[in-house]
């Protein structure tokens, strides 16, 4: 099935960085579901194998459910892709690019 | 995590339970105690048949258990860690005593069942999936069980019990996953609702809210749900 060209990069680094997770689907999507995902397992296997599309926000939560147990295995694979990534110079302690946020909170 | 199933079956799990679509186990107890009783009757020179229950942490207790002599026949194999059961529960296979007075093959369980009077055993292991769940086991004083006939009649107590122990396990394996998914719809719900604060501080949509709860917690390296629970914790009613 076709996917788009960002959304099939984004879902072929993701399955990259999965394979080093140690993690099965079950879990991989109950940790996805836990973060406020949206999507069923049948759906988020379908998107692993390249076979279904999912919206770009799914996409980035599930990146992130896999990026947490990445942190927490104090992996050094490379974390998965988000579709939205902020234009920013440097990766670590950027304070966003502050396009969204107004922070006020503090 | 004690019991790992797939998702899909755990919630099905629960959902059985929910609607009672699960055996109580007053029903399971029962039914195991028909069958000991059916075994019991069956087998010609029976006294009395018990089922045990092995778990994953090894323990060991008779769930029915037909006369006094079955109970006290089969604490002492637990006692002693060996007996025809805990054979028959290790090895998958069928254990046949013949003529217990004359077996070797448990050094301190044999006399001793032996000065219970018991003469002759049956023991069958509850099998699932390649898995031994516990075992049957039919007794008798006086008689000696012998033949294809016993062990088969034997063997078919032990299909039907192992039927209802699988009820006892879905029913355990259940309750654990509540657990689980109770911890995980909380998470769900305080990242819902920290995303529902930015929203209302913010002005923007649930999307843009979740993306800047993830872009918050990508900053700091916490995780989403701990972040979500600092921002709840700091908020402060709207001036306004």
């Amino acid at each position: 099935m076709a996917l788009g060209d960002e959304e099939s990069e984004q879902r072929r680094r993701f399955a990259a960085s999965l394979r080093h997770a140690d993690i099965s689907i079950e879990e991989l999507w109950l940790r996805y579901f836990t973060l406020g995902g949206h999507a069923g397992q049948f759906e988020v296997e379908a998107y692993i194998h390249g076979a279904m599309a999912l919206p770009p926000l799914q996409r980035d939560i599930l990146a992130h459910a896999l990026n947490e147990r990445l942190d927490e295995m104090y992996s050094g694979t490379p974390r998965a892709p988000y579709s939205v990534d902020p234009p920013v110079k440097a990766q670590d302690d950027g304070p966003g690019d502050g396009s969204e946020r107004e922070s006020d909170d503090g | 995590m004690s019991v790992e199933m797939p998702l899909a079956d755990e919630i099905t799990a629960v959902f059985a339970r929910a609607t009672k679509l699960l055996l109580t186990e007053e029903t399971v107890a029962h039914a195991l105690r028909l069958i000991t009783d059916a075994a019991t009757a069956a087998i010609p020179g029976a006294i009395g048949a018990g089922v045990s229950l092995i778990n994953r942490s090894g323990l060991r207790h008779t769930t029915a258990a037909s006369g006094a002599v079955v109970a006290e026949a089969d604490a002492l194999q637990y006692q002693l860690g060996e007996g025809p059961c805990i054979t028959a529960w290790a090895s998958g296979e069928t254990v046949l005593v013949e003529d217990l007075a004359s077996d070797r093959r448990w050094r301190h369980w044999s006399p001793a069942a032996a000065a219970l009077g018991i003469s002759s055993s049956v023991s069958c292991p509850l099998l699932s999936g390649g898995l031994a769940l516990g075992a049957v086991k039919i007794y008798s004083d006086g008689g000696q069980f012998a033949g294809n006939g016993t062990v088969r009649l034997a063997e078919l107590f032990a299909e039907q019990a192992t039927l209802f122990v699988i009820q006892s396990h879905a029913r355990e394996a259940a309750r654990t996953l509540s657990d689980r998914l109770q911890d995980s719809l909380a998470q769900r719900d305080t990242i819902s609702m920290a995303k529902g604060l930015l929203m209302a501080r913010n002005g923007t949509n649930d999307d843009m809210a979740f993306r800047d709860l993830m872009m918050l917690s990508r900053q700091t390296g916490k995780p989403l749900a701990l972040v979500a629970a600092e921002l709840l914790a700091t908020a402060r009613p709207l001036e306004n």
